[in-house]
C-alpha cells in the first residue's frame, strides 16, 4: 500500500465556502495520484487551535467524504480518509481535542511557535507532527523532545510539496526537512505531498530520491510512505472505532475487511459493522483448509 | 538502563499492576480505602486453625488427635487449591492432546477416514482413550446456548439496532468473558494459523485455548494471543442473516478476564501491529 | 579496468488535466487515458535535455550539474507515448531524478508532470519492462471499452521496434 497522508482541503475555516470548482480540483488530485500509484489517501483540513469549533457534531467534520467522494471510491478502489491539522499557536487558547477527534479519522499538529511545539509534543493526544516546511521552523528542534514524541508513537511528516513552488520555499523547505531528520535521528518520519493541484503530485521513485538526497536511508524513505504511513491510519482509525485498542469494529478476514481498509463498511455514527454471518459453529475449524496462500 | 526487563513487566507486573509501565502508581495514596473481595473468611479460618495446631501447654495432651486433624488442614489450604486447579487443567490439556494423537495414529494404522468409524472403533477398543478425547459436540451448547445469550442481554440487542450505542458496547465487550465464545484467527504473525476457528474454552493470559472441529478429530488448541486478531460475531436475531462483527487485537488483550472486569485499557503506539493492516 | 557503469532511467510525460470547470469521468480507464496523451512537437530530445540540464543547475548548481553531465544521454524519446530513456552514471542516477521530478515544464510546454518509472542496469531491461507496462495499461484500458483503442494501439508496436533497433545497435558496439 502506498499511502499519501496530505491533500489539503480547500477550506481554511469552518467559515470558508467551498466552491465546486475547488472540489473539482481536489477530484483532478485525487485522480493524478491514483494513477501514480496511491491507494490510501487523507484529505487534510487545515484549521486554527484557537478558532471556535462548531458544536454540532454532524458540522465538525465539512469534508463528508462519502457523499462527495462516494463514487470516486468505488470506481477506482481508492481509500480515502479525513485529517485535521491543528495550528498551534497559543496553547493557552486552545480547546480540547477530545470531541473534533471523533469527528477525523487522524488529528495532526502544526506548531508555529516556541510553546505550541512543547505542548505538542508532550500533550496532546495526536497522530502526526507536521511543520511549515515553507518558512522558518519556530524553534531549533531538540533531540530530545522530538525523539520523545516519536517514541510515543506520534510520526513527523515531510511535505515535499513545497519544494515544488518556488525558490524561496524550496530552499526553506531543504533545510527545514535537514532539521527533521538530524532531530528525529531519522526515525518515524512519513512523507505526505500536500499537492494543492495535480501538477504536484510526484510518484515514489521521484520523492524516495528527493529525500534520500536530504539525509534520510533510502530503505526508511520507502517505509516512509508505506508502512509507517500506513500506522498512522492504523492509529487515527483505533482512536474512533476500537475502545482503546482491544476490541476493533469490523473483521479482519480477506482482503479490505480490517479497520483501515474497511472505509465504507463502518457506520460512522454507530461504530457498528452489520454483515451477514459467515461464522457457524458446524463449520470445520481447520487452517489448513480455508487459508489460501 | 532504567528500563524494567520485559519478563519481569510482561509477566509479573501484568498481572497484579495497573500500568505495568509505571510500576508506583502516585495517585494510589491519595484513593479513598478500596474494598478488595474476600475469600469468604477462609485465610483466617485457616490461621485460627494452624493456631490451634501449634503444641502449646493447653493442647499438648491432644497431641495424639491433632495427627488425624493435620491431614484435613492439607485439604484445606487455599493455596493449594488454586495451584491444584491449576496442574488439572494443564494435564487436562495435555491428556486432551496425547489422545488426539493416539487417535490420529490409530486411524492412519487402521486406514479410518471418516470421524463416527473412527469414534466406533475406539470405544470398542480402546476405552481408556475415548473417555478422556474432546468431543466438539459437547462444547456447542456452551456456545449457542450460553455465550450467545449472555453477550446479547450483555449488549441489550434488540432487533431494531437503531438505538443501538457503539462505542457502549465496545467498552462492555472489552470486559466481557470470551469462555465460550466461537472465535476464528483472521490476522496473525504465524500464518498457519489464520482461518483456525473454535470454541473457547479456557481464556488464559496469554493464550486463548479452544476447541476445535476436525476432520477426522476434534482437538484442544492453544492459540498465543500475541501477535494474532481474533474475529467473532454477534448474531442480531435468529431468524435472519445479518451480525454485528467485531475482533480482538490479541496484542492489547493480554489479560484474564478475572483481571479484565475494572481494568482502563490506555493506547499505546502500534508499531508492533502492521502485520494487522499488511496482507 | 573495471567497466563504465550506468544506469537507464525510463520516465514518462504525464499531463493532468488542469481545468477545474469541467466534471471528470472517474473511472480507472478514463483516469488513464486523460493522463496519457501525446505529447506536442515543442517536446523532442534537444528540449527534453536542455530542460534537465536547466533543471540540474538550478537546483544543484554548478558542481552538481557537472557532476551529472559526464554521462548524460536521452537514449530514446516518442512523442507518440511520451515515454524516454535517459542514460546517465550510477552514482548520479539519484541526482537526475531528482532534477526530473522537480522538472515542471519543458521549453514552452507547461502543466506537466515529469514521471521517472523505473531505473535499470540495462537497456535490454528497461525496454521489456516498458513494453510490459504499456501492455498491462492497454489490458486496463480495453477491458473497460474498445472504442478508445486505435489511439493507443500502436504503443506496443512502437516499442517493439524501438527494441530491435537498439539491439542492432548493442551488436554494432
Amino acid at each position: 500500500m502506498l499511502v499519501d497522508l496530505n491533500v489539503p482541503w480547500p477550506q481554511n475555516s469552518y467559515a470558508d465556502k467551498v466552491t465546486s470548482q475547488a472540489v473539482n480540483n481536489l477530484i483532478k488530485t485525487l485522480s493524478t495520484l491514483h494513477m501514480l500509484g496511491y491507494t490510501h489517501i487523507a484529505i487534510n483540513f487545515t484549521v486554527n487551535h484557537s478558532e471556535k469549533f462548531p458544536n454540532d457534531v454532524k458540522l465538525l467534520n465539512p469534508i463528508d467524504i462519502k457523499r462527495r467522494f462516494g463514487e470516486l471510491m468505488d470506481r477506482t478502489g481508492l481509500k480515502l480518509y479525513s485529517r485535521i491539522t491543528l495550528i498551534i499557536d497559543d496553547p493557552s487558547k486552545g480547546q480540547s481535542l477530545s470531541k473534533i477527534s471523533q469527528a477525523f479519522d487522524i488529528v495532526a499538529a502544526l506548531p508555529i511557535s516556541e510553546k505550541g511545539l512543547t505542548l505538542s509534543t508532550t500533550n496532546l493526544d495526536i497522530d502526526l507532527l507536521t511543520f511549515q516546511y515553507g518558512s522558518r521552523l519556530p524553534t531549533f528542534l531538540k533531540h530530545k523532545s522530538i525523539c520523545s514524541c516519536v517514541n510515543r508513537g506520534v510520526k513527523l511528516e515531510i511535505v515535499y510539496g513545497y519544494a515544488l513552488r518556488d525558490v524561496q520555499a524550496r530552499r526553506q523547505f531543504v533545510s527545514n526537512v535537514r532539521s527533521v531528520i538530524r532531530s528525529s535521528r531519522s526515525r518515524g518520519i512519513v512523507i505526505g505531498s500536500g499537492a494543492m493541484s495535480p501538477l504536484e503530485c510526484r510518484n515514489i521513485l521521484g520523492v524516495t530520491s528527493l529525500i534520500k538526497n536530504l539525509g534520510l536511508p533510502s530503505d526508511r524513505c520507502s517505509k516512509a510512505m508505506g508502512d509507517l504511513a500506513s500506522l498512522v491510519l492504523l492509529n487515527g482509525r483505533l482512536r474512533n472505532k476500537s475502545h482503546k485498542q482491544t476490541i476493533v469494529t469490523g473483521g479482519g478476514s480477506g482482503d479490505g475487511d480490517d479497520v483501515v481498509n474497511d472505509v465504507q463498511g463502518i457506520d460512522d455514527v454507530q461504530t457498528i459493522k452489520v454483515v451477514k454471518r459467515s461464522m457457524d459453529a458446524e463449520q470445520l475449524g481447520h487452517a489448513s483448509k480455508r487459508h489460501k496462500p | 538502563m532504567d528500563r524494567t526487563q520485559t519478563f519481569i513487566k510482561d509477566c509479573l507486573f501484568t498481572k497484579c499492576l495497573e500500568d505495568p509501565e509505571k510500576p508506583f502508581n502516585e495517585n494510589r495514596f491519595q484513593d479513598t480505602l478500596l474494598l478488595l473481595p474476600t475469600d469468604g473468611g477462609l485465610t483466617s479460618r485457616l490461621q485460627r486453625q494452624q493456631r490451634k495446631s501449634k503444641l502449646n501447654l493447653d493442647n499438648l495432651q491432644k497431641v495424639s488427635q491433632l495427627e488425624s486433624a493435620d491431614k484435613q488442614l492439607e485439604k484445606r489450604d487455599y493455596q493449594r487449591i488454586n495451584k491444584n486447579s491449576k496442574i488439572a487443567l494443564r494435564e487436562y490439556i495435555n491428556n486432551c492432546k496425547k489422545n488426539t494423537k493416539k487417535c490420529l495414529k490409530l486411524a492412519y494404522e487402521n486406514k479410518i477416514t471418516d470421524k463416527e468409524d473412527l469414534l466406533h472403533y475406539i470405544e470398542e477398543k480402546h476405552p481408556t482413550i475415548y473417555e478422556s478425547l474432546p468431543q466438539y459436540v459437547d462444547f456447542v451448547p456452551m456456545y449457542k446456548e450460553l455465550w450467545i445469550n449472555y453477550i446479547k442481554e450483555l449488549l441489550n440487542i434488540t432487533k431494531n439496532l437503531k438505538t443501538f450505542n457503539g462505542s457502549l458496547a465496545l467498552l462492555k465487550l472489552s470486559m466481557a468473558d470470551y469462555n465460550g465464545a466461537l472465535l476464528r484467527v483472521t490476522k496473525s504473525k504465524n500464518k498457519t494459523l489464520i482461518g483456525l476457528q473454535g470454541i473457547v474454552i479456557w481464556d488464559s493470559q496469554k493464550f486463548f485455548i479452544m476447541i476445535v472441529k476436525g476432520n477426522i478429530i476434534d482437538e484442544i488448541k492453544c492459540i498465543p494471543k500475541k501477535g494474532t486478531v481474533f474475529q467473532f460475531e454477534i448474531p442480531i436475531s435468529d431468524d435472519d442473516d445479518s451480525a454485528l462483527r467485531y475482533s480482538i487485537l490479541g496484542d492489547r488483550f493480554k489479560y484474564r478476564s478475572v483481571d479484565r472486569a475494572g481494568r482502563k485499557f490506555k493506547s499505546r503506539r502500534c508499531d508492533d501491529m502492521l502485520y494487522y493492516i499488511q496482507n | 579496468m573495471v567497466r563504465l557503469k550506468s544506469r537507464y532511467i525510463l520516465f514518462e510525460i504525464i499531463f493532468p488535466p488542469t481545468d477545474t470547470n469541467v466534471e471528470e469521468s472517474v473511472s480507472k480507464a478514463d483516469i488513464l487515458l486523460s493522463h496519457h496523451r501525446a505529447s506536442p512537437a515543442d517536446v523532442s530530445i534537444k528540449s527534453i535535455l536542455q530542460e534537465i540540464r536547466r533543471s540540474l543547475s538550478l537546483n544543484l548548481g554548478d558542481y552538481g550539474s557537472a557532476k551529472c553531465n559526464s554521462l548524460l544521454q536521452l537514449k530514446y524519446f516518442s512523442n507518440k507515448t511520451s515515454t524516454g530513456i535517459i542514460r546517465c552514471h550510477r552514482e548520479d542516477c539519484d541526482l537526475v531524478i531528482m532534477a526530473l521530478m522537480l522538472m515542471s515544464k519543458i521549453g514552452d510546454v507547461d502543466g506537466l508532470i515529469v514521471n521517472p518509472v523505473k531505473v535499470s542496469g540495462t537497456i535490454k531491461k528497461i525496454e521489456q519492462f516498458a513494453m510490459r507496462r504499456n501492455s498491462k495499461i492497454l489490458n486496463i484500458i480495453k477491458c473497460s471499452q474498445s472504442s478508445h483503442l486505435s489511439d493507443n494501439d500502436f504503443i506496443i508496436n512502437d516499442f517493439k521496434k524501438i527494441g530491435r533497433e537498439n539491439e542492432n545497435e548493442n551488436e554494432d558496439d
